[in-house]
Protein backbone atom coordinates (compact mmCIF):
# COMPACT_ATOMS: atom_id res chain seq x y z
CA UNK A 1 0.00 0.00 0.00
CA UNK A 2 1.43 3.56 -1.26
CA UNK A 3 2.01 6.17 1.23
CA UNK A 4 -0.55 7.98 -0.57
CA UNK A 5 -3.12 5.18 0.24
CA UNK A 6 -2.46 5.10 3.52
CA UNK A 7 -3.30 8.67 3.79
CA UNK A 8 -6.07 8.90 2.58
CA UNK A 9 -7.50 5.68 4.16
CA UNK A 10 -6.72 7.32 7.55
CA UNK A 11 -8.54 10.67 6.26
CA UNK A 12 -11.61 8.98 5.20
CA UNK A 13 -11.57 6.47 8.61
CA UNK A 14 -11.42 10.09 10.89
CA UNK A 15 -13.98 11.26 8.81
CA UNK A 16 -16.82 8.67 9.12
CA UNK A 17 -15.96 7.30 12.34
CA UNK A 18 -13.79 9.52 14.29
CA UNK A 19 -17.12 10.53 16.69
CA UNK A 20 -18.37 6.87 16.79
CA UNK A 21 -14.85 6.05 17.75
CA UNK A 22 -14.49 8.53 20.67
CA UNK A 23 -18.15 8.27 21.56
CA UNK A 24 -17.09 4.62 21.91
CA UNK A 25 -14.06 4.64 23.74
CA UNK A 26 -15.58 7.24 26.65
CA UNK A 27 -18.08 5.05 27.31
CA UNK A 28 -14.94 2.40 28.29
CA UNK A 29 -12.72 5.16 30.32
CA UNK A 30 -15.35 7.80 31.00
CA UNK A 31 -12.60 10.51 31.15
CA UNK A 32 -12.74 12.79 28.18
CA UNK A 33 -8.56 13.65 28.24
CA UNK A 34 -8.14 10.29 28.50
CA UNK A 35 -10.87 9.39 25.36
CA UNK A 36 -9.24 12.09 23.57
CA UNK A 37 -5.50 10.05 23.99
CA UNK A 38 -6.35 7.05 22.92
CA UNK A 39 -8.61 8.05 20.03
CA UNK A 40 -5.23 9.23 18.73
CA UNK A 41 -3.78 6.37 19.71
CA UNK A 42 -6.33 3.85 17.63
CA UNK A 43 -5.57 6.17 14.00
CA UNK A 44 -2.05 5.93 14.55
CA UNK A 45 -2.08 1.94 15.28
CA UNK A 46 -4.59 1.55 12.44
CA UNK A 47 -2.28 3.76 10.19
CA UNK A 48 0.78 1.86 11.15
CA UNK A 49 -0.89 -1.45 10.81
CA UNK A 50 -2.58 -0.79 7.36
CA UNK A 51 0.32 -2.85 5.42
CA UNK A 52 -0.34 -5.99 7.89
CA UNK A 53 -4.58 -5.41 6.92
CA UNK A 54 -5.54 -8.43 5.02
CA UNK A 55 -9.03 -7.09 4.09
CA UNK A 56 -10.30 -10.41 5.73
CA UNK A 57 -12.84 -7.69 7.65
CA UNK A 58 -13.95 -4.60 6.68
CA UNK A 59 -12.13 -1.32 7.47
CA UNK A 60 -14.87 -0.39 9.92
CA UNK A 61 -14.48 -3.82 11.98
CA UNK A 62 -10.88 -3.45 11.89
CA UNK A 63 -11.02 -0.17 13.29
CA UNK A 64 -13.65 -0.88 16.31
CA UNK A 65 -11.46 -3.74 17.22
CA UNK A 66 -8.03 -1.95 17.25
CA UNK A 67 -10.30 0.63 19.50
CA UNK A 68 -11.90 -2.22 21.89
CA UNK A 69 -8.80 -3.42 22.20
CA UNK A 70 -6.90 -0.07 23.40
CA UNK A 71 -9.82 0.71 25.74
CA UNK A 72 -9.55 -2.82 27.29
CA UNK A 73 -5.50 -2.86 27.75
CA UNK A 74 -6.05 0.61 29.50
CA UNK A 75 -9.01 -0.55 31.61
CA UNK A 76 -6.68 -3.37 32.82
CA UNK A 77 -4.22 -1.35 33.45
CA UNK A 78 -5.52 1.07 35.62
CA UNK A 79 -7.47 -1.97 37.12
CA UNK A 80 -4.27 -3.28 37.63
CA UNK A 81 -2.49 -0.46 39.82
CA UNK A 82 -5.63 0.20 41.81
CA UNK A 83 -6.80 -3.47 42.37
CA UNK A 84 -5.46 -4.28 45.51
CA UNK A 85 -5.86 -1.71 48.46
CA UNK A 86 -9.19 -0.85 46.54
CA UNK A 87 -10.56 -4.06 46.95
CA UNK A 88 -9.82 -4.95 51.03
CA UNK A 89 -10.22 -0.51 51.97
CA UNK A 90 -14.06 -0.99 50.53
CA UNK A 91 -14.99 -3.55 53.00
CA UNK A 92 -13.74 -1.27 55.45
CA UNK A 93 -15.55 1.95 54.56
CA UNK A 94 -19.17 3.06 54.69
CA UNK A 95 -17.61 6.15 52.20
CA UNK A 96 -18.99 4.64 49.19
CA UNK A 97 -22.48 5.31 49.96
CA UNK A 98 -22.36 8.88 48.61
CA UNK A 99 -21.01 7.59 44.74
CA UNK A 100 -23.06 4.91 45.13
CA UNK A 101 -26.49 6.36 45.74
CA UNK A 102 -25.49 9.69 43.37
CA UNK A 103 -24.75 7.28 40.51
CA UNK A 104 -27.78 5.14 41.10
CA UNK A 105 -30.05 8.30 40.93
CA UNK A 106 -28.10 9.44 37.69
CA UNK A 107 -28.31 6.02 36.03
CA UNK A 108 -32.24 5.80 37.12
CA UNK A 109 -33.06 8.85 34.63
CA UNK A 110 -32.36 7.18 31.76
CA UNK A 111 -31.80 4.12 29.14
CA UNK A 112 -28.46 5.60 27.76
CA UNK A 113 -27.51 5.88 31.33
CA UNK A 114 -28.59 2.12 32.51
CA UNK A 115 -26.39 1.08 29.87
CA UNK A 116 -23.57 2.86 31.07
CA UNK A 117 -23.77 1.03 34.50
CA UNK A 118 -23.83 -2.42 33.28
CA UNK A 119 -20.73 -4.34 33.16
CA UNK A 120 -18.46 -3.62 30.41
CA UNK A 121 -19.63 -7.04 28.71
CA UNK A 122 -22.84 -6.40 28.63
CA UNK A 123 -22.49 -2.78 27.36
CA UNK A 124 -19.80 -2.71 25.07
CA UNK A 125 -22.13 -5.10 22.80
CA UNK A 126 -25.10 -2.62 23.17
CA UNK A 127 -22.97 0.69 22.14
CA UNK A 128 -21.64 -1.73 19.39
CA UNK A 129 -25.21 -3.21 18.13
CA UNK A 130 -27.37 0.08 18.64
CA UNK A 131 -24.92 2.69 18.16
CA UNK A 132 -22.16 2.04 16.10
CA UNK A 133 -24.64 -0.26 14.13
CA UNK A 134 -22.27 -3.41 13.53
CA UNK A 135 -23.53 -6.38 12.93
CA UNK A 136 -23.45 -9.94 15.39
CA UNK A 137 -20.77 -11.59 13.33
CA UNK A 138 -18.69 -8.05 13.55
CA UNK A 139 -18.97 -7.41 16.83
CA UNK A 140 -17.78 -11.29 17.43
CA UNK A 141 -15.23 -10.43 15.23
CA UNK A 142 -14.48 -7.14 16.96
CA UNK A 143 -14.51 -8.70 20.74
CA UNK A 144 -12.68 -12.03 19.24
CA UNK A 145 -15.50 -14.30 20.46
CA UNK A 146 -18.37 -16.32 18.91
CA UNK A 147 -21.41 -14.89 17.36
CA UNK A 148 -23.46 -17.20 19.93
CA UNK A 149 -21.61 -15.41 22.70
CA UNK A 150 -22.40 -11.86 21.70
CA UNK A 151 -26.11 -12.69 21.23
CA UNK A 152 -26.02 -14.01 24.35
CA UNK A 153 -24.65 -10.72 25.52
CA UNK A 154 -26.80 -8.79 24.46
CA UNK A 155 -29.62 -10.42 25.18
CA UNK A 156 -28.64 -9.98 29.11
CA UNK A 157 -27.34 -6.59 28.59
CA UNK A 158 -31.16 -5.68 26.76
CA UNK A 159 -32.77 -7.39 30.14
CA UNK A 160 -30.41 -5.69 32.63
CA UNK A 161 -31.30 -2.15 30.46
CA UNK A 162 -34.66 -2.70 30.51
CA UNK A 163 -34.61 -2.04 26.66
CA UNK A 164 -37.86 -3.73 25.21
CA UNK A 165 -37.45 -5.00 21.66
CA UNK A 166 -40.36 -5.86 19.21
CA UNK A 167 -40.58 -9.08 17.81
CA UNK A 168 -38.40 -9.33 14.63
CA UNK A 169 -36.47 -6.71 15.49
CA UNK A 170 -33.60 -8.76 16.69
CA UNK A 171 -34.19 -12.25 14.78
CA UNK A 172 -32.84 -11.31 11.59
CA UNK A 173 -29.06 -11.16 13.03
CA UNK A 174 -29.27 -15.29 13.40
CA UNK B 1 -37.92 5.45 21.58
CA UNK B 2 -34.56 5.32 19.38
CA UNK B 3 -31.82 3.44 21.40
CA UNK B 4 -29.05 5.15 19.33
CA UNK B 5 -30.69 8.36 20.21
CA UNK B 6 -30.79 7.34 24.01
CA UNK B 7 -27.45 5.84 24.27
CA UNK B 8 -25.66 9.67 22.15
CA UNK B 9 -27.72 11.27 24.81
CA UNK B 10 -26.06 9.37 28.03
CA UNK B 11 -22.81 11.27 26.66
CA UNK B 12 -21.81 14.44 28.84
CA UNK B 13 -21.22 16.28 26.31
CA UNK B 14 -20.89 16.42 22.35
CA UNK B 15 -17.83 14.43 21.37
CA UNK B 16 -16.67 14.23 18.37
CA UNK B 17 -12.56 14.14 16.72
CA UNK B 18 -12.14 17.53 16.06
CA UNK B 19 -9.94 19.14 13.12
CA UNK B 20 -7.57 19.97 15.51
CA UNK B 21 -7.38 16.07 16.41
CA UNK B 22 -7.49 14.80 12.96
CA UNK B 23 -4.49 17.25 11.81
CA UNK B 24 -2.36 15.88 15.22
CA UNK B 25 -2.88 12.47 14.71
CA UNK B 26 -1.86 13.24 10.39
CA UNK B 27 1.44 15.14 11.95
CA UNK B 28 2.10 12.06 14.25
CA UNK B 29 2.07 9.19 11.47
CA UNK B 30 3.85 11.76 8.91
CA UNK B 31 6.49 11.62 11.92
CA UNK B 32 6.81 8.00 12.69
CA UNK B 33 9.60 6.24 11.03
CA UNK B 34 9.13 4.88 7.27
CA UNK B 35 9.13 1.38 7.42
CA UNK B 36 12.51 -0.65 6.89
CA UNK B 37 10.96 -3.33 4.65
CA UNK B 38 14.98 -4.51 4.03
CA UNK B 39 15.28 -5.49 7.47
CA UNK B 40 12.18 -7.83 7.20
CA UNK B 41 14.71 -10.82 5.63
CA UNK B 42 17.36 -10.04 8.29
CA UNK B 43 15.18 -10.43 11.16
CA UNK B 44 13.42 -14.06 10.18
CA UNK B 45 17.62 -14.73 9.43
CA UNK B 46 17.93 -13.82 12.82
CA UNK B 47 14.44 -15.39 14.29
CA UNK B 48 15.37 -18.59 12.07
CA UNK B 49 18.52 -19.09 14.04
CA UNK B 50 17.21 -18.61 17.21
CA UNK B 51 14.68 -21.16 16.46
CA UNK B 52 17.43 -23.58 15.99
CA UNK B 53 19.18 -22.95 18.49
CA UNK B 54 16.36 -23.36 21.13
CA UNK B 55 15.48 -26.83 19.22
CA UNK B 56 19.11 -28.01 19.94
CA UNK B 57 19.60 -26.64 22.95
CA UNK B 58 15.99 -29.00 24.11
CA UNK B 59 17.65 -31.63 22.45
CA UNK B 60 20.93 -31.38 24.17
CA UNK B 61 18.98 -31.29 27.87
CA UNK B 62 16.83 -34.17 26.80
CA UNK B 63 19.84 -36.45 26.65
CA UNK B 64 21.35 -35.44 29.79
CA UNK B 65 18.75 -34.92 32.04
CA UNK B 66 20.43 -34.68 35.29
CA UNK B 67 21.68 -31.30 34.24
CA UNK B 68 18.19 -29.99 33.07
CA UNK B 69 17.38 -28.67 36.00
CA UNK B 70 20.35 -26.11 35.86
CA UNK B 71 19.68 -25.49 32.31
CA UNK B 72 15.94 -24.77 32.34
CA UNK B 73 15.24 -20.74 33.50
CA UNK B 74 11.80 -20.56 35.31
CA UNK B 75 10.98 -17.25 35.46
CA UNK B 76 10.62 -16.20 39.22
CA UNK B 77 7.25 -15.36 40.87
CA UNK B 78 7.61 -11.58 42.61
CA UNK B 79 7.37 -12.17 45.75
CA UNK B 80 5.16 -10.07 47.75
CA UNK B 81 5.67 -9.45 51.77
CA UNK B 82 2.66 -11.84 52.73
CA UNK B 83 0.67 -10.65 56.17
CA UNK B 84 1.05 -13.62 58.56
CA UNK B 85 -2.72 -14.82 59.16
CA UNK B 86 -4.26 -13.48 62.39
CA UNK B 87 -5.35 -15.97 65.07
CA UNK B 88 -8.62 -15.95 65.35
CA UNK B 89 -9.72 -13.32 67.62
CA UNK B 90 -11.35 -12.92 71.03
CA UNK B 91 -14.35 -10.36 71.29
CA UNK B 92 -12.80 -8.13 73.74
CA UNK B 93 -9.97 -7.90 71.10
CA UNK B 94 -12.25 -7.35 67.87
CA UNK B 95 -13.10 -4.48 70.07
CA UNK B 96 -10.14 -3.01 70.84
CA UNK B 97 -9.03 -3.75 66.96
CA UNK B 98 -12.31 -1.55 66.12
CA UNK B 99 -11.64 1.22 68.50
CA UNK B 100 -7.94 1.34 66.83
CA UNK B 101 -9.62 1.63 63.17
CA UNK B 102 -11.90 4.17 64.54
CA UNK B 103 -8.86 6.29 65.67
CA UNK B 104 -7.30 6.00 62.42
CA UNK B 105 -10.12 6.46 59.62
CA UNK B 106 -10.40 10.11 61.94
CA UNK B 107 -6.57 10.62 61.77
CA UNK B 108 -7.09 9.88 57.57
CA UNK B 109 -9.99 12.29 57.12
CA UNK B 110 -8.07 14.95 59.19
CA UNK B 111 -5.26 14.93 56.62
CA UNK B 112 -7.97 15.51 53.57
CA UNK B 113 -10.66 18.03 55.31
CA UNK B 114 -13.90 17.07 53.35
CA UNK B 115 -13.00 13.46 52.76
CA UNK B 116 -16.08 11.88 54.80
CA UNK B 117 -15.33 8.28 55.23
CA UNK B 118 -16.50 5.99 57.89
CA UNK B 119 -15.58 2.00 59.11
CA UNK B 120 -18.36 0.07 58.67
CA UNK B 121 -19.77 -1.22 61.42
CA UNK B 122 -18.17 -3.76 63.79
CA UNK B 123 -21.40 -6.30 63.09
CA UNK B 124 -20.16 -6.13 59.27
CA UNK B 125 -16.82 -7.58 60.31
CA UNK B 126 -16.17 -10.59 58.68
CA UNK B 127 -13.60 -13.12 60.23
CA UNK B 128 -11.15 -12.08 56.86
CA UNK B 129 -11.49 -8.49 57.04
CA UNK B 130 -9.37 -8.56 60.59
CA UNK B 131 -5.93 -7.19 60.48
CA UNK B 132 -3.74 -5.38 62.94
CA UNK B 133 -4.19 -2.01 63.69
CA UNK B 134 -0.58 -1.46 61.92
CA UNK B 135 -1.86 -3.20 58.40
CA UNK B 136 -4.95 -1.37 58.68
CA UNK B 137 -3.31 2.34 59.33
CA UNK B 138 -0.89 1.55 56.14
CA UNK B 139 -3.88 0.32 53.66
CA UNK B 140 -5.72 3.27 54.71
CA UNK B 141 -3.18 5.73 54.49
CA UNK B 142 -2.46 4.10 50.82
CA UNK B 143 -5.98 4.07 50.02
CA UNK B 144 -5.98 7.78 51.09
CA UNK B 145 -2.72 8.71 49.41
CA UNK B 146 -4.14 6.78 45.98
CA UNK B 147 -7.31 8.91 46.67
CA UNK B 148 -5.71 12.83 46.84
CA UNK B 149 -2.94 11.50 43.93
CA UNK B 150 -6.00 10.80 41.75
CA UNK B 151 -8.49 13.52 43.27
CA UNK B 152 -5.73 16.27 42.15
CA UNK B 153 -5.01 14.12 38.33
CA UNK B 154 -8.81 14.52 37.69
CA UNK B 155 -9.21 17.74 38.07
CA UNK B 156 -6.40 18.45 36.49
CA UNK B 157 -7.04 16.07 33.54
CA UNK B 158 -10.90 18.43 33.73
CA UNK B 159 -9.16 21.84 33.94
CA UNK B 160 -6.61 21.02 30.83
CA UNK B 161 -9.28 19.93 29.02
CA UNK B 162 -12.20 22.27 29.17
CA UNK B 163 -10.17 25.23 30.05
CA UNK B 164 -12.51 27.94 31.06
CA UNK B 165 -11.83 31.62 31.13
CA UNK B 166 -11.43 33.57 34.21
CA UNK B 167 -14.21 36.28 33.91
CA UNK B 168 -13.90 39.54 35.68
CA UNK B 169 -17.56 41.34 35.40
CA UNK B 170 -18.25 44.92 35.68
CA UNK B 171 -18.10 44.95 39.40
CA UNK B 172 -14.51 43.97 39.12
CA UNK B 173 -15.58 40.50 40.51
CA UNK B 174 -13.38 37.89 39.55
CA UNK B 175 -14.87 34.45 38.72
CA UNK B 176 -12.62 31.37 38.03
CA UNK B 177 -13.77 27.63 37.57
CA UNK B 178 -13.19 24.75 39.50
CA UNK B 179 -14.15 20.93 40.21
CA UNK B 180 -14.89 18.81 43.24
CA UNK B 181 -13.96 15.45 43.50
CA UNK B 182 -16.29 12.76 44.62
CA UNK B 183 -14.35 9.87 44.08
CA UNK B 184 -15.81 9.00 40.60
CA UNK B 185 -17.35 12.05 40.35
CA UNK B 186 -16.85 15.69 39.18
CA UNK B 187 -18.98 18.23 40.02
CA UNK B 188 -18.06 21.75 38.16
CA UNK B 189 -17.88 24.59 40.89
CA UNK B 190 -17.11 28.74 39.87
CA UNK B 191 -15.92 30.73 42.36
CA UNK B 192 -16.16 34.10 42.43
CA UNK B 193 -14.27 37.08 44.19
CA UNK B 194 -13.75 40.35 44.57
CA UNK B 195 -10.04 41.24 44.51
CA UNK B 196 -8.02 44.61 45.18
CA UNK B 197 -4.79 44.69 44.06
CA UNK B 198 -1.97 47.39 44.79
CA UNK B 199 1.40 48.70 43.36
CA UNK B 200 4.32 47.29 45.47
CA UNK B 201 7.07 49.67 44.45
CA UNK B 202 9.99 47.32 46.09
CA UNK B 203 8.70 44.90 43.97
CA UNK B 204 7.79 46.82 41.15
CA UNK B 205 4.89 44.64 40.55
CA UNK B 206 1.09 44.86 41.52
CA UNK B 207 0.59 42.23 44.28
CA UNK B 208 -3.04 41.14 45.52
CA UNK B 209 -3.91 43.39 48.16
CA UNK B 210 -7.83 41.95 49.54
CA UNK B 211 -10.29 39.73 48.64
CA UNK B 212 -13.95 40.02 49.78
CA UNK B 213 -17.32 38.66 48.59
CA UNK B 214 -16.14 35.17 48.04
CA UNK B 215 -19.56 33.15 46.23
CA UNK B 216 -19.84 30.00 44.90
CA UNK B 217 -22.02 28.54 42.50
CA UNK B 218 -22.40 25.21 40.69
CA UNK B 219 -21.99 25.35 36.47
CA UNK B 220 -24.81 22.92 36.06
CA UNK B 221 -27.63 24.14 38.56
CA UNK B 222 -29.40 20.74 37.43
CA UNK B 223 -26.99 17.92 39.02
CA UNK B 224 -27.37 18.79 42.73
CA UNK B 225 -27.43 21.82 44.93
CA UNK B 226 -24.37 23.46 46.77
CA UNK B 227 -24.54 25.40 49.44
CA UNK B 228 -21.50 27.19 50.69
CA UNK B 229 -20.98 27.48 54.71
CA UNK B 230 -17.25 29.20 54.81
CA UNK B 231 -14.44 30.92 53.00
CA UNK B 232 -10.69 31.21 53.99
CA UNK B 233 -8.36 33.08 52.29
CA UNK B 234 -4.67 33.31 52.78
CA UNK B 235 -2.35 35.33 50.93
CA UNK B 236 0.78 33.48 49.59
CA UNK B 237 3.94 33.77 47.31
CA UNK B 238 4.79 37.38 48.33
CA UNK B 239 0.63 38.69 47.56
CA UNK B 240 0.92 37.51 44.02
CA UNK B 241 -1.10 33.87 44.80
CA UNK B 242 -4.16 33.73 46.86
CA UNK B 243 -5.75 30.75 47.97
CA UNK B 244 -9.54 30.31 49.11
CA UNK B 245 -10.41 27.26 50.93
CA UNK B 246 -14.35 26.77 50.48
CA UNK B 247 -16.88 24.69 52.92
CA UNK B 248 -19.69 24.11 51.66
CA UNK B 249 -22.42 21.24 51.16
CA UNK B 250 -23.46 19.64 48.46
CA UNK B 251 -26.88 18.01 48.13
CA UNK B 252 -28.32 15.35 44.89
CA UNK B 253 -31.95 14.73 45.85
CA UNK B 254 -31.90 13.16 49.13
CA UNK B 255 -27.93 12.80 49.43
CA UNK B 256 -25.68 14.92 51.10
CA UNK B 257 -21.56 15.59 51.28
CA UNK B 258 -19.45 18.21 52.96
CA UNK B 259 -17.29 19.36 51.08
CA UNK B 260 -13.91 21.61 51.35
CA UNK B 261 -11.87 22.28 48.56
CA UNK B 262 -9.11 24.66 47.48
CA UNK B 263 -8.80 27.10 44.86
CA UNK B 264 -5.77 29.36 43.52
CA UNK B 265 -6.18 32.88 41.91
CA UNK B 266 -2.94 34.39 40.83
CA UNK B 267 -2.27 38.39 39.73
CA UNK B 268 0.27 39.02 37.65
CA UNK B 269 2.61 42.00 37.50
CA UNK B 270 -0.07 44.06 35.89
CA UNK B 271 -2.93 43.03 37.89
CA UNK B 272 -4.73 41.16 35.82
CA UNK B 273 -5.96 38.00 37.94
CA UNK B 274 -5.67 34.94 36.48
Amino acid sequence: MTQNEKDSLLQAAMDQHGDYIKRLIYTYVKDLPKTEDLAQEVFIKFYKSLDAFEGRSSIKTYLYRIAVNECQNYLKSWHYKKFEVTEKVKNWLKRDSFEVDFLQQEQNQSIGALVNSLPIKYREVIWLYYYVELSITDIAEVLKCSPNTVKTRLARGRKLAKITIEEGDFDYEY
Amino acid sequence: MSIKNELEKSLPTLIELSENEKAMIQAKVQQAPPSRYYWKPLLLSILAVMLIGISLLSMMQSSSPADSAAVIMEPEPEEKPVRAPLPPLTDEVKKQYYQEYVKIIDEAMASKPGMNISVVPIEQFEDDFWVTPGDFRKDIQSWVDHHLATEREKINEMLRGNPAPVITNENGHVTKKTYMYFSDILIAIEVTGNFKTAYHASRNRQIFSSVQDISTKLTEITRGAWKQTSSKATLLDGGRTIEIQIEGIFEYNTIRNEKRFTIEFYCDENGEIH
